[in-house]
């Protein structure tokens, strides 16, 4: 059963369009990575996800239902600007967000002492949020959303402000729910971050879905069948080699071809060894996301790509 | 229903523990409690012994001061046989245990002048405006007896008028000065909470918006849930303040009572002032004011405090909250609550009116429009407003303010995600019909 299938959904404030038919289908036990640019319309998506605003038209699914507010406490929700009331203090806090989520007071203070401890936080529990370092108060944003145990978690640039360290903690906190169950949507503008996380991707520019599907198959389809070679020893590149190989760059210690039509990486490296060029190592050279993700919203173009 | 519990709880829990509520409403009663203090340790230490003796050269006034007279605080001495001048009676009095002279020389009715008092210092309004009346009362009477009248018509021309009110049949026992001060008192409690609360609702609404905390809440709960919280939240604050603020007064009054019980009589009596007229005249006016107090419907003016208190709170502070999702940023401010303060500052003039003409067509109007019935009738309601008009404007202000609250959260909702551009009033009416 899907997770979430989302139907031709237009939003539209005023004169400017948001969304427009947006349609997606995300399975459950994945992690999807949500791409694209500032205003691109992944935070009115999100907010369509998580019932803030309502589509003007289309359907959105949640595992099977017509989405409504019986679903929102499987849902957990972090913006990118973080909201917490600054003069409260961590604990009361984190108990007041989970009475809202409807839990008992018992059943409340049992989850928060559990995420406090396994983040490492107890001792911040009676400081007010204004005490805290902006990475801790990451933290605090982190245990707040998932304290409730939601079966989908939205995380908007979740490692935005953070140093490395903690963002390595929250990093390893994502992954264990993910193994747990947890689906998770993963929204952020940061393309270094997705190649890492995120095993399928949409890509949104202008309101529109323009690409999606898994991320190694996108890059499979993106690739420009560019082959690394490493070097044990210079080459003198000449007339011969030059009839059987396109190169792109030549330096000493790699060599940089592009494989031409219908040549596999085998009769490349076939070619090489009759030219007794000497190779340390064998790469292929696949796009990153984020050359793929400029490469789309320039083209401008929807792609659709099966997820494979 | 339970959600709007929580955030209601913690609206209110964060404001009341907070250290400036408790300090403003403890300090309030506790301010009160130190003036009455000091108004009554001032008006016992400056009541201080004085021994006065007057010098009469016209003979006139022997023993008229008599009646002036307050055991050991003031007392004169008529110099009868001390046949000195006055300036060897001023080289001397002090050393004799005088405070000070009272100069009367050999006057002459038509134009009685030269009247002085010497002393190293001053004397008490008070106490020089008795000797004043003292003496001209006395020439008064010479003044009768020279032209043949009988003395005794001086208590004969003192009468005290009063006018009995029968309205519509009823003989009414109210003053209507009682009425105008009750109304005055209940109207402006009204106008001050709301301008006060209703900028905290605002204030609060758009610190949310702008630390960003909205957009986690509207995932658990419904935006409408919010603000309502909110608004009884912060309405249940002032409300507390209220109560604390009255019982606390009465308390520190009772403590003081006690502890200065003894210094008050005194001060009391002292007030009275001398004479058996002065005694009688007030002793009539504390009747007077009892009585109205009794004629005035004191459940009735509570029951419609309450009301107006409550119901005025909720439409005024809903346009607030809206007002609130709406800015952008503090520099706002000015410009948006503008439309809405506006009528509540209209409310105040028309108050104002109200206390001269309760029964005038823009009283009446007043009281029936709900964004000026939570002042105007509550003013009126001390003169004995109708019960249908009050039904009335009661109903009027009611659906009002489920209305105001239904419109002002269609703007919230829509106002409180908009972030970083700046927001026109028609932008705002647009909210209002949005799905």
């Amino acid at each position: 059963m899907l997770l979430l299938d989302i139907q031709h959904i237009h939003k539209s404030f005023q004169d400017t369009f948001a969304l427009q038919d947006v349609s997606l289908q995300m399975e459950s036990g994945k992690i999807y990575g949500l791409l694209g640019p500032n205003g691109a319309g992944k935070t009115t998506l999100i907010r369509n996800i998580t019932q803030i605003f309502f589509p003007d038209s289309g359907t959105i699914l949640f595992k099977g239902e017509k989405l409504s507010e019986k679903h929102q406490n499987q849902i957990g929700y972090m913006p990118e600007e973080r909201g917490l009331y600054k003069k409260m203090k961590v604990g009361e806090q984190l108990e007041y967000f989970a009475q809202l989520r409807n839990f008992s007071k018992q059943e409340a203070r049992r989850k928060i002492d559990y995420w406090l401890q396994k983040m490492d936080i107890e001792s911040w529990r009676h400081k007010t949020v204004e005490e805290l370092s902006k990475g801790m108060q990451q933290k605090v944003q982190f245990v707040a959303t998932v304290l409730h145990d939601p079966s989908l978690l939205i995380l908007d640039e979740p490692f935005s402000g953070l140093d490395p360290l903690n963002a390595e903690i929250i990093k390893n906190e994502i992954f264990e729910l993910h193994a747990k169950g947890t689906n998770i949507i993963f929204s952020t503008h940061r393309m270094e971050n997705v190649e890492e996380i995120c095993e399928d991707i949409f890509l949104i520019n202008k309101g529109r879905i323009i690409l999606e599907g898994n991320v190694q198959a996108i890059k499979q389809q993106y690739k420009k069948h560019l082959i690394r070679i490493e070097l044990s020893r210079p080459v003198e590149w000449n007339d011969a080699l030059e009839k059987d190989i396109q190169l792109v760059s030549n330096e000493p210690h790699q060599l940089i071809v592009k494989l031409k039509e219908p040549q596999s990486t085998n009769d490349l490296l076939r070619l090489l060894l009759q030219h007794q060029v000497e190779i340390a190592g064998v790469a292929e050279i696949l796009p990153t996301i984020h050359e793929i993700f400029i490469q789309s919203v320039q083209e401008h173009l929807p792609v659709n790509t099966t997820a494979s | 229903m339970k959600k709007i519990g929580y955030i209601l709880l913690r609206e209110y829990l964060t404001r009341v523990r907070k250290k400036s509520f408790l300090l403003l409403t403890l300090l309030l009663p506790v301010l009160i409690g130190l003036f009455m203090v000091a108004m009554i340790v001032i008006a016992t230490q400056a009541q201080e012994e004085l021994r006065i003796a007057v010098k009469d050269e016209s003979g006139l006034f022997e023993d008229k001061f008599r009646g002036l007279d307050q055991g050991e605080k003031l007392r004169f001495e008529y110099l009868t046989n001390n046949p000195q001048p006055l300036d060897t009676i001023l080289q001397h009095y002090e050393s004799a245990g005088y405070d000070g002279v009272l100069y009367i020389p050999a006057i002459d009715l038509d134009r009685p002048l030269g009247f002085t008092y010497y002393a190293s210092s001053e004397i008490g309004l008070v106490t020089e405006e008795r000797i004043e009346k003292a003496i001209s009362e006395e020439i008064r009477k010479r003044v009768l007896e020279r032209e043949n009248y009988n003395t005794d018509i001086i208590d004969k021309l003192d009468k005290n008028i009063d006018i009995t009110k029968v309205i519509n049949n009823e003989k009414q026992d109210g003053s209507a000065e009682l009425a105008a001060g009750f109304g005055y008192a209940c109207g402006l409690l009204i106008y001050l909470f709301l301008i006060v609360y209703g900028a905290m609702v605002m204030k609060s609404v758009t610190e949310e918006k702008t630390n960003r905390i909205v957009e986690v809440l509207v995932t658990t709960v419904k935006p409408y849930e919010l603000m309502i919280g909110k608004i009884l939240g912060i309405g249940a604050v002032g409300l507390t303040q209220f109560v604390l603020w009255g019982a606390l007064t009465m308390a520190v009054q009772t403590f003081i009572g006690i502890l200065l019980g003894d210094q008050l009589a005194a001060v009391q009596t002292m007030q009275a002032g001398n004479g058996m007229a002065d005694a009688s005249k007030s002793t009539q006016i504390i009747a007077d004011i009892s009585t109205a107090f009794q004629a005035l419907d004191l459940p009735r003016i509570l029951f419609s405090f309450v009301f107006y208190f409550i119901f005025g709170y909720i439409f005024y502070a809903s346009q607030f909250a809206a007002i609130g999702a709406a800015m952008t940023d503090d520099s706002d401010a000015q410009s948006f609550t503008f439309p809405i303060t506006i009528p509540i500052i209209i409310s105040m003039v028309l108050m104002s009116v109200t206390l001269e003409q309760p029964f005038s067509a823009a009283a009446y109007w007043g009281s029936m429009l709900p964004f000026s019935s939570p002042i105007i009738m509550i003013t009126r309601i001390p003169f004995q407003v109708p019960w249908w008009e009050q039904i009335v404007s009661m109903l009027i202000l009611l659906v009002s303010a489920l209305a105001m609250v239904y419109v002002a959260a269609k703007i919230y909702r829509v106002g409180i995600l908009v972030q970083g551009k700046k927001i026109t009033f028609k932008e705002i009416t647009k909210w209002i019909f949005y799905k």
